[in-house]
């Protein structure tokens, strides 16, 4: 049920064929102006921090433009990144306080939402199966509409609850990481988590029962 | 130790399932890198040309902007040229107060006051409209020995730049608030 961790800059197991270079290396090529060691760390990352920003904006193409302006203000920003933290971590905060001041922007008009399709293996997610089951009363809806449902809920939440439940409850990131990337302590996060999903089980309860 | 969720943050969690389904068009991913290294090679470009290449190619690029540019240029060195005349004219340093009528100089400006004290009769000062408006004085000898009169000597009169002589008519004007200012000077003409 609860995405997998996955650290993108995890170094490999001992022992482990190390064909690719580990982020750091292209960090420093990248630093020395090697754009193509820029363009293998946009690829390793680009998917995860796009994702990230479009849970929180449920709008592919404001998602889109994000992402791509994260990566050209990381690489401008990146003669200053001392590698005190990973590069994904250093990436994903830019990403974070990037698409929380553009939200905030967009609070004074409706949020549009442009949802992106369902890949084909949504249908097999047990995950999925399990909650249209027959105990499901409204068993009859299709994914589309769960999914506009879904969204529509994410986007009455504020920011920040968003923010925790996408990193969480949808990235499978852990509390203490969230609560460095968010400049605050665990104990906050867990507790808008709490009030988050609260939130959204008001909202979804006609899906939830 | 985390709490288990119950069954109905369960379904919540399955139902956020979902959401790791939605995908971006295909070959978002297999464009995006592209563009953004094209444009951080753009902005790259942008940065290395020197605020003049960049200034020309923007002039290049919006005759329009360039334009108002010039013409803002143009109005900007057309009202430094006037102030500098003004300065100039109002800069005329023959006339030091003290020398005339200490008691009615403008310390700050070092221009005389235009009183009655300092205007000696109408035998001795001249006036005339002047072209801007102003009044005309003309300093006469007789306005010269009053000024002496009253403290001044007579070397004031021809410092700083020794151009003023007693006798010589100089001509004033009278500006609004009561500033006289010397405008025209026909040196040997008193004598």
């Amino acid at each position: 049920m609860r995405p997998p961790a996955v650290k993108p800059s995890d170094p490999p197991p001992p022992g482990a064929p190390t064909a690719e270079p580990e982020d750091s290396q292209l960090v420093h090529r990248a630093q020395g102006g090697d754009l193509e060691a820029y363009d293998l760390l946009v690829r390793r990352h680009q998917e995860r921090l796009y994702a990230t920003v479009y849970h929180m904006t449920s709008n592919h193409e404001d998602a889109a433009d994000i992402t791509q302006d994260t990566f050209i203000k990381a690489y401008n920003a990146l003669k200053g990144f001392k590698g005190d933290c990973l590069f994904f971590t250093w990436i994903y905060r830019i990403a974070v306080n990037r698409t929380l001041n553009f939200l905030k922007q967009r609070k004074n008009r409706a949020p549009g939402l442009s949802l992106n399709d369902l890949d084909f293996n949504a249908e097999h997610d047990p995950d999925i199966l399990a909650l249209i089951s027959d105990r499901t009363p409204r068993r009859d809806i299709d994914l589309v509409e769960l999914q506009e449902k879904l969204n529509a809920a994410m986007q009455k939440l504020s920011e920040v609850h968003r923010m925790v439940v996408v990193l969480h409850d949808i990235q499978g990131m852990p509390h203490e990481e969230i609560a460095s990337l968010m400049d605050c302590n665990a104990g906050t996060v867990r507790s808008r988590l709490f009030y988050a999903r609260q939130q959204l089980q008001a909202y979804l309860s006609d899906y939830l029962k | 130790m985390a709490q288990p969720p119950d069954d109905e943050t369960q379904r919540l969690l399955r139902l956020l399932a979902l959401k790791r389904h939605e995908v971006p068009p295909p070959g978002f991913f297999d464009r995006m890198p592209s563009r953004i290294i094209v444009s951080i090679r753009a902005g790259t470009e942008v940065s290395d040309r020197t605020t003049w290449q960049a200034l020309l190619s923007m002039i290049r690029g919006e005759p329009m902007i360039a334009g108002s540019y010039a013409a803002l240029g143009i109005g900007a060195l057309l009202f430094g040229v006037s102030v500098f005349q003004m300065a100039v004219d109002s800069d005329v340093p023959a006339l030091a107060g003290p020398s005339l009528a200490p008691t009615t100089a403008n310390a700050n400006s070092g221009l005389f006051m235009a009183t009655s004290e300092w205007e000696p009769g109408p035998s001795s000062l001249a006036l005339s409209p002047n072209l801007s408006g102003g009044l005309i004085f003309k300093v006469t000898p007789a306005a010269h020995q009053r000024a002496i009169a009253l403290g001044g000597t007579t070397t004031g009169l021809g410092t700083p730049s020794g151009s003023y002589f007693l006798g010589d008519p100089v001509d004033f004007r009278m500006d609004p608030p009561g500033r006289v200012v010397p405008v025209g000077y026909t040196p040997g003409a008193g004598r």
